[in-house]
């Protein structure tokens, strides 16, 4: 390149770097004493769920139980048909630019939802009255059990103002601005970078002590890292509901003086799902002996340092729709599992350390799909736990839209996945996976008796109906519980009164507050 | 001019196939873009919201009538919109693109700058130790990769000395590890340095050179003027072709230091089956 040519180039990069360089110091800049909490998350704020619930609220919401508690909603009632629910509304409550939370701005969400909406209710609104200022009735065209859970759900029904949508108040109308209830109110977004959220001074509720809130967009996971420990983000694996730390780091992070490691069970555990409906786990007592030929208390010690606590049910025993598993967990006994393949016909009959039935390889197939957390170590630890008892694994790892044909078309023996957790276990769970209606698992088992007793459940929304149905599971086999996917977040030690949200699915900074 | 129009049909044709083979590519792979969208959201799936969302995008359509609705989009215009974002693929681009071009443009004017002094090095001291010494720089060059590359610069500037932001856009300071990044971890400027080295030693044969030489022009004179101009030609077609690569985005280097380019929208969008994004950007 001609010298002139050359300076063009650094003149021409010169230009397009001022221009690209807008002052992003200036949104972060608070002043001295401000109480300012900056957050790393993997997710850009559009995208991500969890951080919104600072912005956004719901008609009502869940408790660590999963029992549905008034939010936006002070109470409800439902008629007799299941298909009217009387909402009495919080009073006092306005959006973030003045716009009043009444029966209006209600009726109005439940229609806008209604043509917009792409949620699991919204196929069953008919229509909505206001009976008064602060009451408001939504209608159903029959009736859905779920629709309470449904609008606790920040994906499914955070409530905005009906003038962020252009045009303003229209049923149809594109969403366009991000006006909530919450306790912040979005400042400055910038796509794929960061958001400002400033507190809203008129919030209903009680003042949060922070004064304004940095996300800062940052995907890769050990960036995260690095960014908590040189002190540019304050706090780190709050904002995902996946384990966003990996698991690996998690001692380099305690080892630091200056930052506190805080982990939380959600009762998720990390399972794997057996295919009951094609080859060797169709048979009950193959999935009995694989689930007894784990040691989970070593996976969890010699995988995870001891991180994670190891899980021996398919569900976790605390959530009160499934207590009645608790001391029901499958033992380690591989001397039962050896017994029990046996007995299945299962031989190693030419020693070569698999066994074999009418000439054929017990050889099964694991598949993982990319991006689970720990995938790649707890699929070796399967593999050689499995072949103590003389299974042979092979592991499939493939990207996710792969995965789920393979899981769909039952191209599969062993699939990896979670229990599930409040506020979408038990009924979704339950239908989406292990009623034999489920689309997405038409390959993990299913029985006519398992149908009923979900449908009875979900019918009767009683826990100790959920309970027969989580026992008949845990009693079926039907998947291999591993280790309960702890939540673990990471932040510095000036940060305060962080409290882990009642779901993995909202990072909630209501309560957190800075002291140098 | 009338090469132009002698070549504008079959390159209309060249766009055309290319188009509708990244649109297929990406139909027909496993994956349901309904699926993986609403659960990248939620992890859980939501069938209703599945449904309502393969008819709201046409997601059913057959491959051939799917393409030829989104080809008479792009006539009229209309790029239509991301499935993942709900946004405009152009907006969406255009919102990335002065990130990926900041970045592309200072990666490639550092590994000229030094690409080109390494190679010239190497040239003009043929088989001394600075000889030797360059081209070991540029073949560490070419085998280091650049996520490896991009923690240790963050372990070394952000963590160690503290003085440069890990990650970030917006001030020169942010730019100064994906630039090296690249640089290095693309080993754009080991290939620089290569191509530099050859295209000079080849040069410094030729006769005008020893017609330079003859005349009594200085050896600086010489080298700079009558051989490294000449020598360059090589190293900036190297360069045009991998300023091109650039501009469609670092995947890694983009994902590492949370630097907002259309490479890692490309895979995101590339793993959520956002055909409507991948095709666009091909066909544009």
């Amino acid at each position: 390149m001609p010298p002139r040519a050359l300076l063009y180039a650094l003149l021409l990069a010169g230009i397009v770097l001022l221009a690209g360089c807008t002052g992003v110091e200036r949104a972060e800049a608070g002043q001295a004493g401000e109480q300012v909490l900056v957050v790393g998350g993997a997710e850009d704020f559009l995208e991500g769920e969890e951080i919104k619930a600072n912005v956004f609220e719901m008609l009502v919401r869940v408790n660590e139980r999963g029992e549905v508690e008034p939010f936006l909603a002070e109470s409800w009632s439902v008629s007799g048909d299941g298909t009217e629910y009387t909402f009495r509304l919080r009073r006092n409550v306005t959006f973030h630019d003045g716009t009043p939370w009444d029966a209006e701005a209600a009726k109005w969400f439940w229609l806008w939802k209604k043509n917009t909406g792409t949620g699991g209710f919204v196929k069953y609104i008919r229509d909505a009255e206001v009976v008064d200022r602060y009451t408001v009735v939504y209608r159903l065209t029959e009736p859905y059990p779920s629709l309470l859970k449904d609008l606790a759900s920040q994906f499914k029904a955070e409530v905005i103002s009906p003038t962020s949508v252009e045009p303003p108040w229209s049923y149809t109308g594109k969403r366009k601005r991000l006006i909530g209830t919450g306790p912040f109110r979005v400042e400055e977004y910038r796509k794929e970078q960061l958001a400002v959220l400033v507190r809203y001074d008129a919030y209903w509720g009680d003042r949060p002590r922070l004064e304004r809130i940095v996300y800062r967009y940052i995907p890769d996971e050990n960036t995260r890292v690095m960014a908590l420990k040189r002190g540019e983000v304050d706090i780190i694996g709050a904002t995902e509901h996946h384990a966003s730390i990996p698991f690996e780091r998690i001692p380099e992070l305690e080892a630091d003086p200056g930052i506190v490691v805080d982990q939380h069970s959600y009762g998720r555990i990390q399972v794997v799902e057996f295919n009951c409906g094609r080859g060797v786990f169709t048979d009950r007592r193959v999935r009995q002996a694989v689930n007894h030929a784990i040691d989970r208390q070593a996976l969890v010690e010699k995988l995870f340092r001891g991180y994670g606590v190891p899980a021996t049910t398919i569900t976790s025993p605390d959530f009160p729709f499934a207590s009645s598993l608790r001391g029901r967990g499958y033992e380690y006994d591989p001397e039962r599992a050896r017994k029990l393949l046996e007995e299945v016909g299962w031989v190693d009959t030419d020693g070569d350390g698999v066994r074999e039935k009418d000439g054929e390889e017990l050889v099964v197939r694991y598949l993982v799909p990319i991006g689970e957390a720990n995938a790649n170590t707890v699929a070796v630890y399967l593999q050689s736990e499995l072949k103590k008892i003389g299974m042979k694994v092979e592991v499939v790892t493939l990207e996710r839209g792969a995965a789920y044909e393979a899981k769909k078309r039952g191209e599969y023996d062993l699939f990896l996945h979670h229990s599930g957790n409040i506020p979408w276990a038990p009924e979704g769970l339950l239908l989406s996976k292990y009623h034999s209606s489920s689309t997405a698992w038409p390959y993990a088992c299913h029985s006519d008796e398992l149908d009923r007793l979900i449908e009875r459940a979900i019918a009767s929304g009683d826990n100790e109906d959920f309970n027969r149905v989580y026992l008949k599971l845990q009693e079926e086999n039907v998947c291999i519980p591993l280790y309960d996917i702890v939540k673990t977040v990471a932040y510095n030690k000036k940060v305060r009164g962080y409290v882990h949200a009642p779901t993995m699915y909202e990072a909630n900074f209501r309560t957190v507050y800075i002291e140098e | 001019m009338e090469y132009l129009l002698k070549r504008m049909p079959s390159a209309m044709a060249a766009i055309l196939v290319a188009s509708f083979l990244s649109f297929s590519l990406l139909y027909l792979a496993p994956g349901d873009a309904a699926y993986l969208i609403i659960t990248q959201k939620l992890d859980e799936p939501d069938y209703a919201a599945m449904e309502h969302f393969t008819r709201k995008y046409s997601l059913d359509l057959p491959l051939l009538e799917a393409y030829l609705l989104w080809l008479s989009g792009v006539l009229h215009g209309d790029f239509g919109s991301s499935l993942r974002t709900g946004e405009g693929v152009l907006q969406e681009f255009a919102a990335r693109f002065p990130a990926t071009l900041v970045l592309a443009l200072s990666a490639m004017l550092f590994a000229v700058l030094l690409g080109v002094s390494l190679g010239m090095l190497s040239a003009l001291r043929r088989g001394t130790l600075w000889d030797s010494a360059a081209r070991a720089i540029a073949s560490a060059g070419i085998s280091i990769p650049e996520f490896w590359l991009g923690m240790l610069l963050i372990l070394l500037f952000s963590l160690k000395l503290g003085v440069l932001p890990s990650f970030g856009y917006g001030s020169p300071a942010h730019l100064i590890m994906p630039t090296i990044a690249i640089a290095l971890g693309f080993h754009l400027s080991a290939r620089i340095a290569r191509v530099t080295r050859e295209s000079m030693l080849e040069v410094l044969e030729k006769n005008y050179i020893l017609a330079a030489r003859a005349r009594g022009y200085s050896e600086r004179r010489v080298n700079v003027i009558h051989a490294f101009r000449n020598a360059l030609i090589p190293v900036v077609t190297l360069v045009g072709m991998d300023l091109g690569h650039l501009l469609s985005g670092a995947v890694i280097v983009e994902s590492i230091f949370a630097w907002p380019g259309v490479g890692k929208f490309m895979l995101d969008s590339l793993f959520a089956r956002d055909f409507p994004v991948v095709s666009g950007s091909r066909g544009s």
